[in-house]
């Protein structure tokens, strides 16, 4: 659904009346229609039982997902990811999961189809296509036993073979759970909890003089951030919006002309902020990340029992997977 | 020679002559200016007219090319955008930032919040995600996180400019409530917004790089009427 503001403000030039709008009005409309909440910002309520999990069980739980998807079989992939999916429904009101899976679906759609067509369809341009010295003399195909298919689809350009299917659910699968994920975490822990999460894992690597306070710090600003980002965008998108570009009118390649300026416009805003900010934070008598001490609030109260069901069920993934092979 | 330095006496800030350029621009002119402890000083004038800059300049964060400035200690600064003033995600963590440099128990960092916050009239606010608050409610929290420093001078640059009528006077009331009380603290405000003049205790109005008048809220108003302001 598009902004009232942006329908509003859309002014269509005399003279044209087609239906559809150009792909760089969809774009813009696109950025205007962003939720309100910055995508992955912390959302308190409605609690769920994903809130009451302590920020570096949920940090275990990434780093596990992501090493299991990563040697998982396809159907594991799939399994996981739609069980990702179905949590993401289950733990966020409809109005923040249905967007954010309709998107990452979409991504991983597109990632999908165009790993599957390119992974084995597309030649090589550096490689010699002609059969190796070795080969001569043997037979022009090899039969194979049962039904067995190398190629499973082929017309005209595309062809589609098992390394390019597997390929392309190891590709798809693995963007989208390692996004959806890590955004599933930041929506049901605060930042500050992320933090003192990450802090804690990190701190053995204090021996070692790894600046860990420097590194969570980072963290913790990133996080603040990203809604900057969100907003700066949001903001510039109005203002263009408000002028009712004519993309039609706009000669060839003019509105990517455009929507690069946006972006350049963009990044100089986010620079000029990130300078704003540092010298907001010089007033506030911030030394560093070393002599700077930052006051965060733990959790004063862990819940048992989601917790102990959260280390159980990651124990279950991987004993489990190990034992039905899920795993290669 | 300039000179930025702490005071202790009778005024709270002075600044005497002092003069700044931005290459051929000469920002500021052999500005002079005087408030007392515990008052509440407006510096009113047009845009680019280098209220800003003072302000700037008093804050530490730039150096007056010739001119004394002196300012009672520790000072707090409030930045136009609280965008770019409030760096954390929670309230909370945010008016504790200022009190990093202390190694203090988190259990007194958070009574000593919860007080700055009540006298923003942000009670109930500590754990709340900053972005989720409005305009004047985030230029309320970096009003307390440069309270929480426990300053005796207050800096702040035009904090209503973005800000609708009732977030206006919603921050002007928190600040009116902070100015003077036994700590004495002295707020300094800048802003170009004339219907603020009734919450000063003092006026002083800038053009041209130079305080051109200083006195009570009335007599500025007079005194911009003379010039053409509607007041």
């Amino acid at each position: 659904m598009e902004s009232n503001f942006f329908r509003s403000s859309r002014r269509r030039p005399a003279g044209l009346s087609s239906a559809k709008e150009p792909i760089e009005a969809r774009v813009l409309s696109s950025f205007l229609n962003l939720t309100s909440v910055p995508y992955s910002s912390y959302v308190p309520s409605p609690k769920t039982f994903l809130h009451d999990i302590h920020a570096a069980l949920k940090q275990l739980w990434l780093l596990v997902l992501l090493m299991v998807m990563a040697r998982a079989s396809a159907t594991a992939r799939l399994s996981l990811s739609l069980g990702l999916a179905a949590i993401t429904a289950a733990a966020l009101p409809r109005k923040l999961w249905q967007p954010q899976l309709r998107r990452l679906g979409m991504l991983g759609l597109i990632i999908f189809i165009f790993t599957a067509i390119g992974a084995d369809g597309v030649p090589p341009v550096l490689q010699t296509r002609g059969v190796p010295p070795a080969a001569e003399g043997l037979p022009s195909s090899v039969s194979t036993p049962g039904s067995y298919r190398y190629v499973l689809f082929h017309f005209w350009f595309i062809t589609i073979t098992r390394r390019s299917l597997s390929l392309a659910v190891a590709a798809s699968c693995l963007t989208f759970v390692a996004l959806q994920s890590a955004s599933l975490s930041l929506t049901t822990t605060p930042a500050e909890e992320m933090t003192l999460g990450l802090r804690l894992w990190l701190a053995p690597l204090r021996l070692l003089r790894m600046p860990v306070d420097e590194i969570a710090l980072t963290l913790l600003l990133s996080l603040r951030f990203m809604a900057l980002v969100t907003e700066e965008m949001r903001n510039l998108s109005l203002g263009l919006a408000a002028r009712a570009v004519p993309w039609k009118r706009l000669p060839p390649g003019g509105g990517v002309q455009v929507l690069l300026r946006l972006g350049g416009r963009l990044f100089s805003n986010l620079m000029q902020r990130s300078e704003n900010i540092a010298l907001a934070m010089q007033a506030r008598d911030f030394a560093g990340p070393v002599r700077h001490h930052v006051h965060l609030a733990a959790k004063e109260h862990v819940p048992l029992i989601p917790n102990i069901m959260a280390v159980l069920l990651l124990s279950a993934v991987v004993v489990g997977g190990q034992q039905f092979r899920l795993f290669t | 020679m300039a000179t930025v330095s702490c005071t202790s006496g009778e005024v709270a800030i002075e600044v005497t002559d002092v003069s700044k350029s931005f290459g051929s621009k000469q920002v500021l002119s052999n500005a002079s200016l005087a408030v007392p402890p515990g008052s509440f000083h407006m510096l009113l004038g047009p845009n680019g007219c280098g209220k800003s800059t003072l302000l700037r300049i008093l804050g530490g964060l730039m150096q007056p090319d010739t001119g004394n400035c002196s300012l009672q200690q520790p000072i707090g600064f409030v930045f136009q955008n609280p965008d770019h003033q409030v760096v954390m995600p929670t309230v909370g963590a945010d008016v504790a930032f200022g009190l990093g440099r202390f190694s203090l128990p988190e259990r007194m960092v958070r009574e000593h919040v919860q007080r700055m916050l009540q006298a923003v009239n942000l009670e109930g606010f500590i754990d709340r995600q900053t972005h989720t608050l409005s305009g004047g409610q985030k230029q309320r929290v970096a009003i307390a996180g440069a309270l929480a420093q426990c300053p005796k001078v207050l800096l702040l640059d035009e904090l209503t400019t973005f800000l609708d009528g009732e977030d206006q006077r919603g921050v002007l009331e928190a600040v009116r409530r902070c100015v003077g009380g036994p700590d004495q603290v002295t707020a300094l405000w800048v802003t170009h917004r004339l219907e603020e003049l009734d919450w000063a205790d003092s006026v002083s109005y800038m053009d041209r790089g130079r305080i051109q008048f200083s006195g009570s809220p009335r007599e500025a108003a007079t005194y911009l009427k003379r010039l053409g302001a509607h007041v």
